[in-house]
């Protein structure tokens, strides 16, 4: 019995979400945690676990391999910026949350610095920062829902909101916890069996770290016209330079740009509210640095598979679009989704600017222009290169499985913001009907907030996702590190740092990506930095601020505060 | 302008050379990779392996994992062997 995409995909994604309501459900019956605040009971391997699965969101999944298929080195500067943050969450930050006595990011700041405007201040900064993500994720679940149920993609943010809800709601953060293993089996191993499955088509390697060792299968060589034994990277290269797509590493952003990007990713990963909330809990900072080791270690067995599906994902773009007759069918399979356009023309497809296309200009009428959202390309690589549907449906699964779990802690994140610190009264860990319902309105609303943002992104999911980092850069990078290791850092300098960064860097975002998009062009922007990148340059203006504003008006008195020497 | 009390809350720490170089090692390697080792692809493939992508998304993030779980290693076993206590000149009061 043969099955379509669709069908296979309603068995395998019911399954998995079945899987993950069963371990909530389970979970839940054997906990009274509080709806908003995680567990005490988790070791470092399940946090690291659980810190991996919410932190590979949609842009890492859907996006990160379609952003390097198109540009290489910008795609560079994602994967090294996220994962160099790591190193810094652990030395920096994460053991010294721990024993902090609070469970948020704002709430934590506030307490460090005696200052319940700071604490107001950082959850409005929280807030933005998590709503932002949380609309890249909505925009993920959307772009994967809206195939299989053949919706428009704007009908399908509304319905990964209702899931997005209803998931977040099923369990407490410690049950997330233990969903997190669960998911992180399926997102990794539909990850790392798509890029396998790609790359057996196209060089008859299954391995996805070789794939740029990998060799011309048949197919792949009917696919890019070269020999089958040829090497697959340069008969890629010389494919998608006929095609009028720049080389792989070739970026129109500047060395600037990717050094703000790479940084400005770095200190965001320092700032997530909702990657920093597991350490409030972990009892000792060996336990935190252990989690983030382990954390760093799962989140490096998927990114090492995103250049193996890049290239699959380049080939099958070049190979089955440009110069073909008439749409393939999986262009048709995707146009009612609406992430795919094709302009009236004349004779072959010719790839767009918009989808990596250097924008040939050739004698005679105009081709038929091919545009591609850049976030369907992982999804539609597979049914493009005529895998199984139970691959493609399994790549599904994974893609709403890092969309959903990303989602659900960013809820949770913003319902705690909202909860505990910008309305204060309601004590940490506090349970009551009025606080559960006051968190779960929380909850709705920023849902529905980051939907509405989600029906018009300011850019693809990664970018989107590169915002929020910007954002949380900006803001919460200066204050927690002053506030860990600079006893001279005042609660005015650390408020005055923090507006001055975030205010500069969502000013500048929303320079470019709202109020003037037909600037949003490199020539533009100040330095060469674009908006995904300014956020390094908030937090390094934020620090300034952070540093006089503590000279000037220094502390009145010191009280006599334990310390804790950092090992190392 | 009215001064405040800083320091409230909890205590700072001090950070042990051994963190300060993981930190500066990682400020540095981070951009390095991410535009130094991709741009060596600007070359073409070096025996039709691309050895720029290769090292900037493939040996960059193994490098970083390497670098967090060595440092978390080491620092747990100074900890656990007693060396992370407020010894003399470690510890601010």
């Amino acid at each position: 019995m043969s099955v379509d995409v669709r069908e296979a995909a309603a068995v395998v994604v019911v399954g998995s979400f079945g899987a993950y309501v069963a371990v909530l459900l389970w979970d839940r019956l054997r906990s009274a945690a509080v709806f908003y605040v995680p567990g005490r009971r988790q070791r470092p391997l399940a946090g690291g676990i659980a810190t991996a699965t919410g932190w590979i969101s949609a842009a890492s999944f859907l996006s990160l391999a379609g952003l390097t298929a198109l540009d290489g080195r910008l795609g560079s500067a994602y994967v090294v910026g996220w994962t160099a943050g790591f190193v810094l969450l652990a030395v920096l930050v994460a053991p010294a949350l721990r024993r902090a006595g609070r469970h948020t990011v704002p709430g934590y700041l506030g307490a460090r610095f005696g200052s319940p405007a700071v604490r107001r201040v950082a959850a409005a900064c929280a807030l933005l920062v998590t709503v932002t993500y949380l609309a890249a994720q909505l925009r993920g679940a959307a772009v994967v829902l809206s195939r299989l149920l053949e919706l428009p993609v704007g009908a399908a943010v509304g319905v990964a909101a209702l899931l997005v809800m209803l998931h977040a709601a099923a369990g407490r953060m410690r049950a997330l916890t233990a969903g997190h293993v669960v998911q992180y089996v399926v997102l990794a191993g539909a990850y790392l069996v798509l890029a396998g499955a790609m790359l057996q088509v196209l060089a008859g390697e299954v391995l996805p770290q070789r794939a740029l060792f990998a060799r011309l299968s048949a197919a792949g060589a009917a696919l890019l016209g070269g020999a089958p034994g040829a090497p697959l990277f340069p008969a890629l290269v010389d494919r998608a330079a006929a095609a009028g797509l720049a080389p792989t590493a070739d970026s129109a952003r500047g060395v600037a740009d990717r050094v703000a990007v790479t940084l400005a990713l770095m200190a965001g990963t320092v700032g997530l509210p909702h990657v920093l909330r597991r350490f409030f809990v972990v009892p000792r900072r060996a336990d935190a640095r252990a989690t983030v080791a382990w954390g760093l270690v799962f989140v490096v067995v998927l990114y090492s598979a995103v250049p193996a599906v890049a290239l699959a994902v380049r080939a099958t773009l070049v190979g089955t679009l440009d110069g073909a007759p008439r749409p393939p069918a999986w262009v048709q399979a995707w146009a009612p989704t609406g992430l795919v356009r094709i302009d009236p023309g004349v004779g072959p497809l010719q790839l767009a600017g918009d989808s990596g296309g250097a924008g040939r200009v050739e004698a005679g009428p105009a081709r038929p222009l091919v545009h591609v959202d850049p976030d369907l390309l992982v999804l539609a690589a597979p049914e493009a290169l005529g895998l199984s549907p139970w691959i493609v449906a399994l790549a599904a699964a994974g893609a709403l499985a890092a969309a959903i779990s990303s989602a659900a802690g960013l809820v949770l994140a913003a319902a705690a913001s909202v909860v505990q610190d910008l309305a204060p009264g309601a004590p940490a860990g506090r349970d009551d009907r009025i606080t559960r319902r006051a968190a779960v309105s929380a909850g709705v609303l920023a849902v529905a907030v980051a939907a509405a943002l989600a029906l018009r992104p300011p850019g693809s999911v990664v970018q989107l996702v590169a915002l929020a980092f910007g954002v949380a850069a900006a803001a919460f990078f200066p204050a927690l590190v002053a506030g860990a290791f600079w006893p001279r850092v005042t609660g005015r300098a650390a408020l005055w740092g923090m507006v001055v960064g975030a205010a500069l860097t969502v000013g500048y975002v929303h320079w470019f990506r709202f109020l003037h998009p037909e600037r949003d062009l490199s020539a533009a922007w100040w330095f060469g930095i674009s908006p995904e990148g300014f956020g390094a340059v908030g937090a390094a203006l934020g620090a300034a601020v952070l540093v006089v504003v503590s000279l000037l008006w220094p502390a009145a008195a010191r009280p006599p505060t334990g310390t804790a020497t950092e090992p190392g | 302008m009215r001064q405040e009390t800083a320091g409230q809350g909890q205590g700072t720490a001090r950070p042990t050379p051994g963190a300060l170089l993981v930190v500066a090692t990682s400020l540095v390697l981070g951009p390095l990779c991410a535009v130094g080792l991709a741009g060596v692809l600007d070359g073409g493939a070096v025996a039709g392996v691309p050895a720029g992508v290769l090292l900037g998304q493939l040996g960059a993030p193994a490098a970083f994992a390497a670098l967090v779980a060595g440092y978390a290693a080491f620092a747990n076993a100074r900890e656990r062997r007693g060396g992370s206590g407020a010894g003399p000149g470690r510890s601010r009061r």
